[in-house]
């Protein structure tokens, strides 16, 4: 070999060399991870005698890394002027059971810290979902069992179903896509099913893929995981509006079985028949007590007017009555008055004789009768006194018979 | 599908809100006598939907690009 190569000759060669170990995988152990910028990822993958630079994209790394974690990396190793020699990665995934529990309890608490998992995110299921979109692989025995439970449950339901992949490295963005289509590709189903069945990390690792997870999370539709057996906790259940334990038990979730609903509508049913004929009876009560009272009034007035008749009728009687003894008590006094005033007529008849008689006895002419006689002064006075008269007066003696005309001849004091 | 969804979902929710007006208050039995045969109508429709047995699977023709 005359020619000699130039430096960057050789290192352009043997980068080009290089490329028949594109895709090779190596598995190591993380050291000094960092990201920069948050677009390029580097670390060193060593073990106990060897450590090799590593760079890649952050959209390349799909799973959570840090330092002292076992991973498996593919990629194309590279030597540049710029770096030397270095791994250019194209995939990094935990390597080992140990690696996978890490990088889910990092990606886990990642996740949680902005809040993907919480509570108040989720929303509830429709009461009764018509129309299901069904994500999972159509061997998976999670299909056939979701199905089953399904139907046992409630008849009548569209399912759309959209098959994907759910392990392996292509499921994630089946996945996606499938949630995509679910979302906005279809007749606005009323809630979205994924599902698979159970088993390691590793294979659960789309369903704890962070893109998946974060799909899941954002679905405009609310969306139901359910994931194998019980103790298979996967992210994507966590990010969902709900969590089932098994796909069987997705549907339990999902669809209340014909006879809980059948219940309740034949309960419905029988409050409003009930509410009705409560109605009814109120109503007919409420017509019997109006009767009722209405009797009852009918026969108060009748009584009041017959009492009102009877005491009436008595009054006439009393009245007749009275009117009889008061005739009867005027024609007494009549009587009596007329009796009482005949007595006392005849009474005063007797004293007016008698007061006759009496006045008769007194009267000047009986008394002259009697031999008396009255003298009168030529004035025509009765003479009482002789100072009266003087000597040779004519004076008039009246007697019971005739008059005598006299002349005074002598006057005396005294009678003898 | 959506008619069946429309007529389940809100057919059910109509009879719950018949339902809850009548514990809720007096009837007028002349007045309310159309809403009490809405819900006889509903619960008919809605017994009828749930004796449905089969369920429609249609599988969404959706190629993943590699």
């Amino acid at each position: 070999m005359d020619k000699a190569l130039s430096v960057t000759e050789f290192v352009s060669v043997i980068d080009e060399a290089l490329i028949v170990f594109d895709g090779v995988a190596v598995e190591g152990e993380v050291d000094e991870f960092n990201i920069r910028e948050n677009k390029w990822v580097r670390f060193n993958l060593k073990d106990k005698e060897s450590s090799v630079r590593c760079f890649m994209t952050v959209w390349d790394l799909k799973t959570e890394v840090e330092d002292g974690m076992m991973v498996r990396v593919t990629g194309r190793p590279r030597l540049t002027q710029k770096w030397g020699f270095s791994f250019n990665l194209k995939s990094v995934r935990p390597a080992g059971e140990g690696a996978f529990k890490r990088a889910f309890e990092l990606l886990k608490n990642k996740l949680m810290a902005e809040g993907v998992f919480a509570a108040e995110r989720k929303r509830a299921l429709p009461r009764f979902p018509q129309h299901i979109a069904l994500i999972t692989s159509r061997e998976a025995a999670a299909y056939a069992d979701f199905l089953k439970v399904l139907q046992a449950r409630m008849g009548g339901l569209s399912i759309s179903f959209i098959h994907t992949l759910v392990q392996g490295e292509d499921a994630p963005r089946q996945i996606i896509e499938a949630l995509k289509t679910a979302n906005s590709g279809l007749d606005n189903p009323d809630a979205i099913v994924l599902v698979r069945g159970g088993g390691s990390l590793e294979d659960l690792q789309s369903f704890n893929d962070e893109s998946v997870v974060r799909a899941v999370a954002s679905s405009r539709t609310p969306i139901i995981v359910g994931v194998g057996h019980e103790r298979d906790i996967t992210l994507a259940e966590l990010a969902a509006d709900v969590r089932a334990s098994t796909p069987s038990n997705a549907a339990e979730l999902l669809v209340r079985s014909r006879e809980e609903v059948q219940l309740q509508v034949k309960r419905m049913r029988k409050e409003l028949v009930n509410a009705l004929s409560a109605q009814i009876s109120t109503q007919k009560a409420a017509v019997g007590e109006a009767v009722d009272v209405l009797r009852q009034q009918i026969t108060d007035t009748c009584n009041a007017v017959r009492s009102k008749v009877a005491s009436l009728l008595g009054m006439k009687h009393r009245l007749l009555q009275s009117a009889a003894e008061a005739r009867e008590r005027i024609i007494s006094f009549r009587k009596v008055i007329s009796y009482a005033l005949r007595n006392n007529w005849q009474a005063m008849q007797q004293k007016i004789v008698q007061l006759q008689r009496m006045l008769g006895s007194l009267s000047p002419q009986q008394t002259l009768r009697r031999g008396y006689s009255i003298a009168r002064g030529a004035d025509g006075k009765i003479l009482k006194d002789v100072a009266g008269v003087a000597i040779e007066d004519t004076i008039t003696t009246q007697l019971s018979r005739g008059l005598i005309n006299s002349s005074v001849i002598k006057t005396r004091k005294n009678n003898l | 599908m959506s008619e069946n969804k429309f007529s389940f979902t809100k057919g059910y929710e109509e009879l719950e809100r018949i339902v809850a007006d009548f514990e809720s208050r007096e009837l007028d039995l002349e007045k309310d006598l159309p809403q009490f045969e809405r819900g006889l109508e509903l619960a008919s429709k809605l017994q009828k939907r749930l004796k449905e047995i089969e369920n429609r699977v249609i599988e969404i023709d959706k190629k993943f690009k590699e």
